[in-house]
């Protein structure tokens, strides 16, 4: 792709500036600083990738208005087309609005704007395909190593970023976690396994502290222990102290209670005072003959009773028959019923059998079959014919609903037909051209790349015999120069002398001893003079060797793609029309045609899918129509099984079907009436044999025939039975509780004889009078036992609640008034020491318990287990964020290898044949090894040098060459952009630029568009002496002035002093276009010393003082 | 079937939530009448395990460090107030109280007090021992209050509780096992009143029908799990705090309700002083970082509103839709939020942000799976190792260490599960290095 021109209607210092006819190959855009170049270099690249949100500020709204933004008018191999890109500035939009138009007048967007450029962003463009004086001067402002490592980056992988630079960034960050050294405090890692450590040994100690506390449980408890057992003493000799000052207090009443208890003791023993029941035993005696007089009044009444009962008659067999009778007695009402039904379902059947008779003549009418019994048509037969009749019908409808769709498709056809004839013929789309988008998209694809193929296979045929030539070279290096041949012969011949000298002054006997040392000295320099010169040999042999395998080795690999080229190419021109030849032409008619048939596609898409569905309309009639002619065949063959005339329609059915409804009801209500009337006589049949079997059960005269009449007699008989009956029983109730009362008044009579026996055996009296004077010695016992009661009370309430009886009572008893008051005085005195006792143990026990809290309530060791908890994570979280650089470590690096071991190569041989010119063949190849991140150059003298030891200039020409050959590299995998060069030539000089700018524009015109910025007189001269275009950019407030815009074009020499004379404008100022270029360093590689055999020194020494200086 | 925190039913009068209490849950079980007892009630709790810390918490402000050190003392705490303040009958501890060898002195001085609490107010406690505390290792200087009753490992012992001479219930018990593979053991007589089973160890259900036991209190599951079945009730409280992300939501004890109809109600009681939640929210890619801090405050403060007295460990998970967006994929932006919301909502109590995830975009832009770029060639290596999970990765090459076979190992080693989401952060990562937030 490339710009043909520009137009800028308002973007920075720029308003309606049109550049027109920018050559395909190199042209130089000249002006002095803040004459815009910048502004138009940034107009290009917002272009094509429009305005964020920097360039929106720097550059919007513009200076001297216009409408925000412009167009590039660019020209493709497929065509030329323009990219209009504006800016709305209420609108807070990134890009911009882009508008791209092709000369036919389509228009398309940003998707087609992203294909246009291959994808390729603005970071990439930035990295690959501008280079700035920003880039140069940051080169030069790094290290030698710095720059050194800068130029490497170029060679292995390089695109929006660097690999190599990513890839330290992560090593840095992966080593920032763990290091070589996992214990070592600098790496994240080692500072949490030192605190994980610390941590534990902390949590041990913690721990132990548990083992500590019980140890110290242990002692307390032994000390609780002892308190308790001392407490429980003090408090038995308390009580004892005061038991005995209690029994000293009561010890005179008790003598007095002895001497009552004697008295006592003499009545010996009586029967028990609750037996003795006076009253109890007078009162039995009035009951007993109370109870006499009534059981005798009782005997005379029952006799008078049982007299009465015996006087009333009984029938008992009709007593016996009584439930039934009024059982039938109750059905009379019933029995009327019945009666009444019988006569109303005769009637019901005669008018059933009646309309059964005219129905059925009527579907004899129907059927037309005279008198043939119709009884074999049911609602079964009419059903099964029913749903036959009704899916003849459904499938009617449905083949007219099908023709009408058929008819519809048919005239949609014709008219998509007719329009699809004329739109062909309108777009003129010629006969024998493939017919299909398809197949035409195929072709052009395949015509493209064929084209591609045919530059292809001609750069790598160039790139092969430059190859060969250089063979030849390297293959003549294998032999050693005369220069390093006379070099190693002249070291050897010095050692071979001194050898021999020394050899003769050290073993001839004729030699002075004082000479010996000396001789010795010699044959050993001797010795070590030819080894060196021997290695020396050695070591240009392998060099030269290991060069050659290099080039061999890329021979091969151009050899090999050259061959993988041809046999694609080869495969290619089978599948393409045979005798085509002028490749191009033939593609841009395939786009043409593509072009074209996009309009008539859907138009062609269209007809193919109504024809589709005409077809497929049409089957599905005749899939109906089929089904239509099925059903009015099954519906023949049902008639006939059935045994029906075969002209019976299916309309005819729905008639036929509510007579014979009307038949089956008329017979169905017939049977019903018959079988109900039946029943009926049954049960009035039935009812009557019980009425007169039971009148013949009771063996009474029969005055009526009639079963209802005799039924009544038999009921009257009974009820008068029944108030007979009911006297009699009256008279047994009564009888009945007289003769229960007459019992219970005997039985109380003898129970109150025996209730005095027993109470006079109780109290073991014999008789009446023994029982009188027992109560009498109890009366004289009690008064006594008043007595001691009396006594006791007293005791008890001098004992209160405090003191046992029997324990104070007991001290009284074995010690006496006087022994008592021993015994409490030794009681005291125990009491006092173990009070001190207690004292000391309870101190000591508080100091233990004290500890023992101090230590449960420290919490050290949960938050020391929280903060290792912490770490533990921390060392997770470490180890998954350590595992995550490692991964994408891993896998850059297998994309660097993959870099280094393809494209790497290509791009150092590409370099290598740049730096060649720009440097007018001082320095001819770049190379790497395997192993390292290291450029070399090699010099034309042969040597090789690590790019890091190059002055500045050489390092900015090496670079330049890396840069045009990533662009080649990239133009090999088909994206061609044009190049924007922003003053890249600064710091070369005069020679240099020369050979930079033959370089330049050798490179434009093999198929690069290369636009070049400058300020400086000199480089557009040198440009110009090359046959390159130079464009001098007008001042922009010329521009604005014109009419409609500037088309420039101006010699650049003319205008200089035009340039030079106009003051600068003060009111918008370029920030790159303000900044000065260093001042040129000049080469500083003194080529006489080239020569010499240790030149890299004294070119690095150059190289390095300057700096200082300026450092 | 289990029925843990979704069957409401119904309370009786006097059991609804208590105020006092650290938070009464709802009714998670309920066995209908299967005999006649006298009305009580008791507190179910396991794997208090005083001794063990929280996980996972890498960092953490100082205002928090003695809350969450002690958090696990706290929660038993909360557990030993609930029991007095619902005037239970018993508590019942099946296992992994606390580790003694590991516990030190505070764990054993604590858990005596708290006896000791519940031992003036008449509470007994039931005790069995799980797979981490040994009951045998307990100080022999040091003797458990009255009112504390152990189980032995090696058989299945009984235990009576009765009120005013009645028998409430009877526990069969007995301490966790390796060994002990059935509970034929565990079989309850007539007339024992409540039949309660105690021990630990993880069950089926199935297996533990048909012994007459009407409540299984067992112990050593990670969460809650209560299992209603004709008749009886198998019941797991879970931990009584959340200790690390795993274990998700409130943490605490199960009440039991003997009701005299026969009726045996269970209700969750919340004891953790420390709470895991893991929030969510799906934004949009194209979403504007400060947009995302708004959401994240709101929901933020809805959970501190709704639990004022709680501290909340939260981890963040923000779920995309959309496509891949270079600003919203920030690396540098995710740290400023996460140190942004740890900052805003760090008080005390107050919600830690423990961590900030993202999902892995689900699209990313069309084109650079196929341009010839670094980028590209990276994104069709990622693709290379997600297709074919056997290539491997030599990560021991970069990881030093030489003396350190056994750490390298456990450096470099990584699961399906790991690898996946190794690969998608080193896909974020290398598209970031790799210009991919130029473009």
């Amino acid at each position: 792709m490339k710009i043909k021109g520009m137009r800028i209607d308002g973007f920075g210092i720029w308003r309606d500036l049109s550049i027109e006819s920018i050559p395909e190959g190199m042209t130089v855009f000249f002006g002095r600083n803040e004459a815009g170049k910048s502004t138009l270099m940034q107009f290009i690249r917002t272009c094509f990738f429009g305005f964020p949100k920097d360039r929106r500020e720097k550059y919007m709204p513009p200076v001297y208005g216009g409408t925000p933004g412009g167009r590039l008018q660019l020209q493709r191999i497929e065509g030329s087309l323009e990219i209009q890109r504006t800016l709305d500035l209420q609108r807070p939009s990134d890009d911009g609005d882009v508008i791209i138009t092709t000369p036919e007048g389509s228009a398309s967007g940003q998707t087609r704007l992203r294909a246009i450029m291959n994808e390729v962003d603005e970071p990439i463009f930035n990295h690959v395909f501008a280079i700035g004086l920003q880039e140069i001067q940051e080169l030069g402002a790094l290290n030698d190593t710095q720059a050194a490592d800068h130029l490497y980056r170029l060679t292995s992988g390089f695109d929006r970023v660097s690999l190599i630079d990513v890839l330290r960034e992560i090593r840095q960050q992966r080593e920032k976690l763990v290091g070589g050294d996992w214990f070592d405090p600098s790496h994240q890692l080692g500072r949490l396994l030192k605190r994980r450590k610390d941590l534990l040994v902390q949590i041990d100690a913690l721990v132990a502290g548990g083992r500590r506390w019980a140890k110290i449980a242990a002692h307390a408890k032994d000390f609780s222990r002892q308190l308790a057992e001392l407490e429980q003493q003090l408090a038995t000799t308390d009580q004892e102290a005061r038991q005995v000052e209690m029994a000293m207090q009561i010890a005179d009443r008790w003598q007095n209670r002895c001497v009552v208890e004697q008295q006592i003791a003499a009545f010996g023993s009586l029967p028990d005072l609750a037996l003795i029941d006076i009253a109890r035993l007078d009162q039995l005696n009035q009951e007993a003959l109370k109870q006499r007089d009534i059981v005798n009044n009782q005997l005379v009444e029952r006799k008078h009773l049982r007299q009465s009962v015996g006087s009333i008659p009984i029938n008992r067999l009709l007593w016996k028959n009584r439930n039934r009778i009024e059982a039938l007695g109750e059905h009379v009402p019933w029995l009327e019923s019945v009666e009444r039904e019988i006569a109303q379902l005769e009637e019901q059947r005669q008018g059933a059998q009646q309309s059964l008779k005219e129905v059925t003549a009527e579907i004899q009418r129907s059927l037309g079959v005279g008198n043939r019994d119709a009884s074999v048509l049911t609602q079964n037969t009419i059903s099964s014919l029913h749903g036959v009749a009704r899916g003849i019908r459904e499938d009617r409808d449905r083949l007219t609903r099908a023709e009408t769709e058929v008819r519809e498709a048919e005239i949609e056809v014709k008219h998509l037909r007719d329009t699809l004839e004329s739109a062909r013929a309108h777009a003129g789309v010629q006969q024998g051209a493939p017919s299909t988008l398809e197949e035409t998209s195929r072709l052009a694809n395949r015509l493209r790349k064929r084209t591609e193929l045919d530059k292809k296979i001609e750069s790598l045929e160039t790139s092969r015999r430059e190859m060969q030539r250089d063979l030849d070279v390297v293959v003549e290096n294998q032999e050693l120069p005369a220069s390093r041949l006379l070099v190693i012969g002249g070291v050897a011949l010095a050692g071979l002398l001194l050898l021999l000298f020394g050899a003769q002054n050290w073993l001839s006997r004729d030699v002075e001893e004082s000479i010996r040392p000396t001789g010795i000295l010699m044959f050993v320099m001797g010795s070590v003079g030819l080894l060196f010169a021997y290695w020396l040999k050695q070591s240009y042999e392998r060099n030269a060797r290991d060069e050659l395998n290099d080039f061999l080795h890329q021979i091969e690999l151009v050899r090999q793609q050259l061959k993988r080229a041809r046999q694609t190419r080869d495969e290619l021109d089978a599948e393409l029309p045979p005798g085509v030849t002028h490749w191009e032409t033939r593609l841009k008619e395939a786009e043409g045609q593509i072009g074209k048939m996009e309009d008539i596609i859907p138009l062609e898409n269209k007809l193919h899918a109504s024809r589709q569905h005409l077809e497929t309309l049409k089957l599905k009639r005749d899939k109906i129509d089929g089904t239509v002619k099925k059903a009015q065949r099954h519906w023949r063959e049902t008639l006939k099984g059935l045994n029906l005339p075969e002209k019976l329609k299916p309309a005819d059915i729905k008639d036929l079907a509510r007579l014979i409804q009307r038949l089956e009801t008329w017979r169905a209500s017939l049977e019903e009436s018959s079988q109900r009337l039946t029943e009926k006589q049954n049960e009035h049949r039935v009812f009557c044999a019980r009425i007169h079997a039971l009148a013949e059960e009771t063996q009474l005269a029969a005055a009526e025939n009639n079963p209802q009449k005799r039924l009544a007699e038999l009921q009257r008989l009974v009820r008068s039975q029944r108030e007979l009956i009911e006297r009699r029983e009256k008279l047994a109730a009564e009888f009945k509780k007289l003769r229960s009362n007459y019992h219970t008044q005997r039985a109380r009579q003898d129970k109150l004889q025996a209730s005095k026996r027993r109470l006079l055996s109780a109290a073991g009296a014999t008789t009446e009078e023994q029982f009188r004077d027992f109560a009498h010695q109890h009366q004289q016992r009690g008064k006594l036992r008043d007595k001691l009661e009396v006594i006791d009370e007293q005791i008890r309430a001098a004992l209160g609640g405090h003191f046992q009886w029997d324990a104070v009572v007991g001290l009284v008893q074995r010690h006496g008034p006087a022994g008592l008051e021993r015994v409490w005085d030794k009681l005291v005195q125990d009491a006092e020491g173990l009070k001190q006792r207690i004292s000391g143990l309870t101190l000591e026990r508080g100091k233990l318990l004290q500890e023992m809290e101090s230590l449960s309530s420290n919490e050290g060791l949960e938050i020391a287990r929280l903060e290792l908890s912490a770490v533990e994570q921390q060392i997770q979280d470490l180890t998954r964020t350590w595992q995550q650089l490692a991964v994408v470590n891993q896998l850059l690096e297998s994309i660097r290898e993959q870099h280094e071991k393809l494209r790497q190569p290509e791009t150092l041989k590409e370099a290598s044949k740049y730096l060649e010119e720009l440097t007018d063949g001082e320095y001819r190849r770049i190379w790497t090894r395997l192993v390292g991140e290291n450029l070399f150059v090699d010099h034309e003298g042969g040597q090789a040098i690590n790019v890091e030891f190059l002055s500045r200039g050489t390092r900015e020409a090496v670079f330049l060459a890396l840069r045009l050959a990533l662009v080649s590299a990239y133009a090999r995998r088909g994206i061609t952009l044009p190049m924007v060069l922003d003053d890249v030539l600064v710091n070369f000089d005069e020679e240099r630029c020369h050979c930079a700018a033959e370089v330049l524009a050798k490179f434009a015109k093999t198929g690069y568009q290369v636009l070049m910025f400058t300020c400086h007189h000199h480089i557009h001269q040198t440009f110009s002496k090359h046959g390159v275009a130079v464009q001098a950019l007008p001042h922009h407030r010329d521009v604005i002035k014109t009419e409609g815009g500037a088309v420039v074009i101006v010699n650049a020499d003319d205008e200089w002093d035009y340039l030079v004379d106009e003051p600068l404008e003060p009111e918008y100022k370029d920030d790159l276009e303000g900044e000065v270029a260093p001042p040129v360093l000049e080469d500083l590689v003194d080529h006489d010393n080239l020569k010499s055999e240790m030149w890299w020194e004294t070119a690095y020494e150059a190289a390095v003082e300057p700096r200082k200086v300026n450092d | 079937m289990s029925e843990t925190g979704k069957t409401p039913g119904q309370i009786p009068a006097g059991f609804g939530p208590v105020s006092s209490s650290p938070g009464t849950g709802s009714v998670v079980g309920n066995v209908a009448a299967a005999g006649r007892w006298e009305p009580f009630r008791f507190l179910h709790a396991s794997d208090l395990l005083l001794h063990r810390p929280l996980q996972g918490v890498a960092e953490y402000p100082p205002s928090w460090q003695s809350v969450l050190a002690s958090a696990t003392y706290h929660s038993a705490i909360r557990f030993f107030d609930a029991a007095i303040a619902e005037r239970v009958t018993f508590v019942l501890l099946s296992g992994n109280v606390v580790d003694l060898d590991f516990g030190g002195p505070r764990a054993i001085a604590f858990l005596l007090s708290q006896f000791e609490r519940l031992g003036q107010r008449g509470i007994e406690v039931y005790w069995c021992g799980g797979e981490q505390d040994h009951l045998e290792r307990w100080p022999t200087a040091i003797e458990l209050p009255p009112n504390v009753r152990l189980f032995p490992s090696t058989l299945v012992d009984t235990a009576t509780v009765r009120r005013q001479g009645k028998t409430l219930a009877t526990i069969y018990g007995a301490a966790f096992d390796p060994h002990r593979t059935s509970v034929k053991e565990f079989q309850a007589g007539a007339n024992v009143g409540f039949p309660i089973g105690l021990t630990h160890g993880s069950y089926e259900s199935q297996r533990l029908a048909g012994h007459g036991i009407r409540y299984w209190a067992l112990g050593g599951k990670l969460n809650r799990d209560v299992i209603t079945q004709p008749g009886q009730i198998v019941a797991y409280p879970g931990t009584h705090l959340g200790r690390d992300s795993a274990a998700q939501g409130p943490r605490g004890a199960i009440l039991v309700s003997v009701e005299a109809d026969g009726q045996v109600r269970t209700q969750t009681v919340d004891c953790d002083s420390v709470r895991w939640l893991n929030l969510s929210l799906s934004v949009a890619e194209s979403v504007h970082i400060d947009a995302l801090k708004d959401l994240l405050a709101d929901r933020a403060l809805q959970m501190t509103s709704k639990l004022p007295d709680q501290h909340l460990l939260v981890d963040w998970h923000i779920a995309t839709t959309g496509d891949y967006s270079a600003e919203f994929r920030r690396e540098e932006n995710h740290g400023k939020l996460l140190k942004w919301l740890r900052h805003e909502f760090s008080s005390s109590p107050g919600l830690w942000s423990v961590s900030l995830t993202f999902s892995a975009p689900q699209n990313l832009p069309k084109g650079w799976q196929n341009e010839d770029t670094i980028l590209g060639d990276y994104l069709r290596e990622v693709a290379r190792y997600r297709q074919d999970v056997k290539l491997p990765f030599h990560l021991a090459h970069y990881a030093g260490g030489q003396d350190e076979i056994d750490g390298v190992t456990r450096l470099t080693r990584m699961d399906a599960t790991v690898r996946e989401s190794v690969l998608d952060a080193a896909l974020l990562a290398g598209i970031e290095r790799l210009g991919g937030n130029q473009t």
